[in-house]
């Protein structure tokens, strides 16, 4: 087998006549113009434009852009046959559906099936509420697998790692907003970041050990961001976005059995005569200061992105209103329970605002103009970043969290997870099950 | 009931071990000056937890990085998650242990 780097959790694998793309993301700007690569593909010689639509599979792992922007899959011909895990709710598979694609094709977690030509792929899925999955791709005994930043269960991993794997793509690095969006003092900030880093960096340790791979390549997680304003968050002392090269000594320092390979945009490796290096040298280089030069190449775009975005709508402030009392009022009593937060939005722009949405109303009003004095929860967004999502334009709720534009806090800090759940896919039935399940941990 | 009965001094403080009885993996983790047992799995990723590492009475878990407070059994950042606890009671070199079947 021949695997193609295109950056991220982005493969190409020729398997026989059989060519598999995974999670492709081959545009720069994602989540509203802040996401980039690890290098700028274009550095590599890598465009949209000219990317062959000539593949046979598309592997989907999840919805995030940098693994499936909607621009990328536009590239590709409408009826190409896209994989992606069986999840508890059709979300993922009806936006697919909703881009026009006809041939999506469903698998179970863990379930096994035969492409052609002797190549079989098997797909598994997240422990977690968050829809994510990872694939395996098998011929004549070699093995790939591409982890994308899918956590799996331990004993999925085992499964995994017993089979012999050639080569493992691993997610080692950070890729939401916590802790940096959050308004920590300076000191506890560079303090939480540290341990951020290091428990990624632990992870990273403990998945390769368990898989067990030849080759192990870091390759999903980071953000690279290009816009000036917003540089500090590649700072390795302010950032948890994570340069490969650290995963590698990380790697290296464990002493793991595996062989740590750094793979930039077009390397391939083959499962005969392992790593071809094809990436232009200058991506091998000191990060910094390619990350200045690149910053500097992008400025014009990335302000050409930012003068396009469109203003938030004229209604915005009763979308909100109705977007949150339709969505919580669908909650059961045992999901608000959980959530039982005050979660504020302090609203700017040309619309600004303040609203609370309060999980412990009686409803059917959940939605209060002003901060709460109490809120449990406070973020702090642009108008038009808002705008979007609450009148439906967008389904994803992450990829304005995603965008690190805007400021958070929380009272208590600890993560409610079941607010986040709720953010992530308020389906009320979905939720519902899964909280029912946890009724027996105490809340 | 399910019961184990183990010595005080195979537990070094600071040590976290696993132990295996009747189909059941639980953890058995020695502080400064208390003894804690859970059953071996993390609530996030199911990972042994006597793969993690303990620092006081927080236990870490090597697979995702989840902190647990022995004290509670519950997750520092995420407390809807719980650990599994076992009932630890110390006499004098012997440490009982005892969970529902």
């Amino acid at each position: 087998m021949l695997v193609t780097y295109y950056g991220q959790a982005c493969t190409l694998t020729r398997a026989g006549d059989i060519k598999i793309l995974t999670d492709p993301w081959l545009t720069e700007g994602a989540y509203h113009g802040t996401w980039f690569h690890t290098h700028v593909l274009a550095d590599a010689g890598v465009t949209l434009k000219t990317f062959p639509k000539d593949v046979d599979y598309l592997f989907l792992s999840h919805e995030h852009q940098d693994h499936m922007d909607a621009t990328t899959l536009k590239h590709f011909p409408a009826d190409l046959p896209i994989l992606i895990c069986r999840f508890p709710s059709p979300r993922f598979r009806n936006y697919l559906k909703g881009l026009g694609f006809t041939n999506v094709r469903e698998l179970a977690s863990g379930e096994r099936i035969h492409l052609g030509d002797g190549v079989y792929v098997t797909v598994f899925g997240t422990v977690e509420y968050t829809n994510d999955s990872a694939i395996l791709i098998e011929q004549d005994g070699a093995r790939v697998f591409n982890e994308t930043d899918c956590k799996l269960s331990y004993t999925d991993l085992q499964r995994i790692g017993q089979l012999g794997i050639d080569i493992g793509f691993y997610m080692f690095s950070g890729a939401n907003w916590y802790p940096i969006m959050y308004d920590y003092p300076a000191d506890t900030m560079l303090e939480m970041v540290r341990r951020r880093r290091k428990s990624l960096l632990d992870s990273l340790v403990q998945r390769v050990k368990l898989t067990n791979p030849r080759v192990a390549v870091p390759a999903a997680g980071p953000c690279t961001v290009l816009d000036r304003e917003m540089l500090w968050l590649n700072d390795e002392r302010r950032g948890i976005f994570i340069d490969p090269v650290l995963a590698i000594n990380a790697l290296r320092h464990a002493n793991v059995p595996s062989e740590p390979l750094y793979m930039a945009v077009t390397d391939v490796w083959d499962s005969q005569a392992g790593f071809q290096p094809h990436a232009p040298e200058s991506l091998r280089g000191p990060r910094q200061k390619y990350l200045q030069h690149a910053a500097s190449r992008m400025a014009p775009a990335i302000a050409a992105a930012r003068a396009a975005e469109p203003p938030a709508h004229l209604d915005l402030h009763a979308h909100l209103r109705q977007h949150f009392n339709t969505l919580v009022g669908a909650q059961s009593q045992l999901v608000r329970g959980y959530i039982n937060a005050k979660l504020a939005f302090a609203i700017t722009g040309a619309r600004p605002g303040e609203w609370t949405i309060d999980f412990s109303a009686p409803g059917p009003e959940f939605v209060r103009e002003g901060i709460l004095p109490d809120w449990t929860y406070k973020i702090e967004v642009e108008d038009k970043l808002i705008s979007p999502f609450v009148t439906g334009e967008e389904p994803f709720f992450e990829d304005l969290m995603l965008s690190f534009r805007f400021r958070c806090s929380r009272r208590p800090d600890q993560f409610n997870e079941p607010l986040y759940h709720f953010l992530y896919e308020p389906d009320p039935e979905r939720l519902h099950n899964w909280y029912a399940k946890s009724s027996a941990v105490a809340v | 009931m399910q019961n184990l009965q183990l010595s005080l001094s195979e537990l070094r403080a600071g040590s976290l071990l696993q132990f295996e009885h009747a189909g059941t993996k639980l953890v058995v983790l020695r502080s400064k000056d208390r003894v804690f047992a859970f059953h071996d799995r993390c609530p996030h990723a199911f990972w042994p937890l006597s793969q993690g590492t303990l620092r006081n009475t927080v236990l870490e878990c090597a697979g995702h990085g989840w902190e647990f407070d022995l004290e509670t059994g519950r997750c520092l950042s995420a407390p809807v998650y719980c650990l599994t606890p076992v009932a630890v009671t110390v006499d004098g070199d012997t440490v009982r242990l005892q969970w529902p079947d």
